[in-house]
């Protein structure tokens, strides 16, 4: 899941390229370590009972790039 | 704290995104939410989807209505919460926040200037995919 992206960096990227395959554009509860996948849903609203177990990501869509920004 | 750029896939023709998601948790009077949102310095607000707010056990839409708009120009509305947030793991970092709602179901978090970039210390090191968060002296 961790990859080294640069000789001077001592961190590896978070690489969720393999743990989130199939679950674009659904909300997930990750487990602490973000190793699992502990629930996924199509809207966040389904993981209000879950949330507790882990930290709650949007997976971004494939296919998509993403530019956020609000003002 | 650093903390490393998270990597996702995207189209075939571009290479795969990286992503400044920082694990923080939200706090209301009655509960709170552990999420990971993108540090966004654009963001003027930061802003969150309203699902959360059920799980923080607060209304949503009873905060001070506020307007935003996004790139494609259109105007949402969301609603701003006196409310608390600490990034997790890095001590002391709690903090009374000005955090919206929006009610957009592709909007997860944004950690925007005002209730996120006011608190800390944030330097982005894209080079090598790591980017650092501290709590502002």
């Amino acid at each position: 899941m961790k990859e080294r992206e640069s000789p001077d960096n001592d961190l590896p990227s978070m690489d969720f390229t393999e743990l989130l395959d199939g679950l674009s554009g659904k909300w997930v509860v990750l487990s602490e370590d973000k190793r699992k996948v502990l629930y996924s849903a199509d809207s966040l609203t389904d993981l209000v009972e879950d949330m507790d177990e882990g930290i709650v990501m949007m997976v971004p869509s494939s296919g998509t790039v993403y530019i956020p920004s609000f003002v | 704290m650093i903390i490393p750029y998270s990597k996702f896939p995207t189209e075939p023709n571009l290479p795969p995104i990286y992503m400044a998601l920082a694990d923080v948790r939200v706090y209301s009077p009655k509960s709170s939410a552990r999420l990971s949102g993108v540090v966004d310095s654009g963001a003027s607000l930061t802003l969150l989807n309203s699902g959360y707010a059920a799980k923080l056990g607060i209304q949503w839409d009873s905060g001070a209505k506020t307007t935003v708009v996004g790139i494609d120009g259109i105007e949402h509305l969301a609603y701003v919460h006196e409310l608390e947030l600490e990034v997790i793991n890095l001590k002391h970092s709690r903090r009374k926040s000005k955090i919206a709602f929006i009610d957009l179901p592709k909007v997860n978090a944004l950690l925007g200037q005002i209730g996120f970039f006011e608190h800390y210390i944030l330097r982005f090191k894209y080079y090598a995919k790591i980017f650092d968060v501290d709590v502002r002296p």
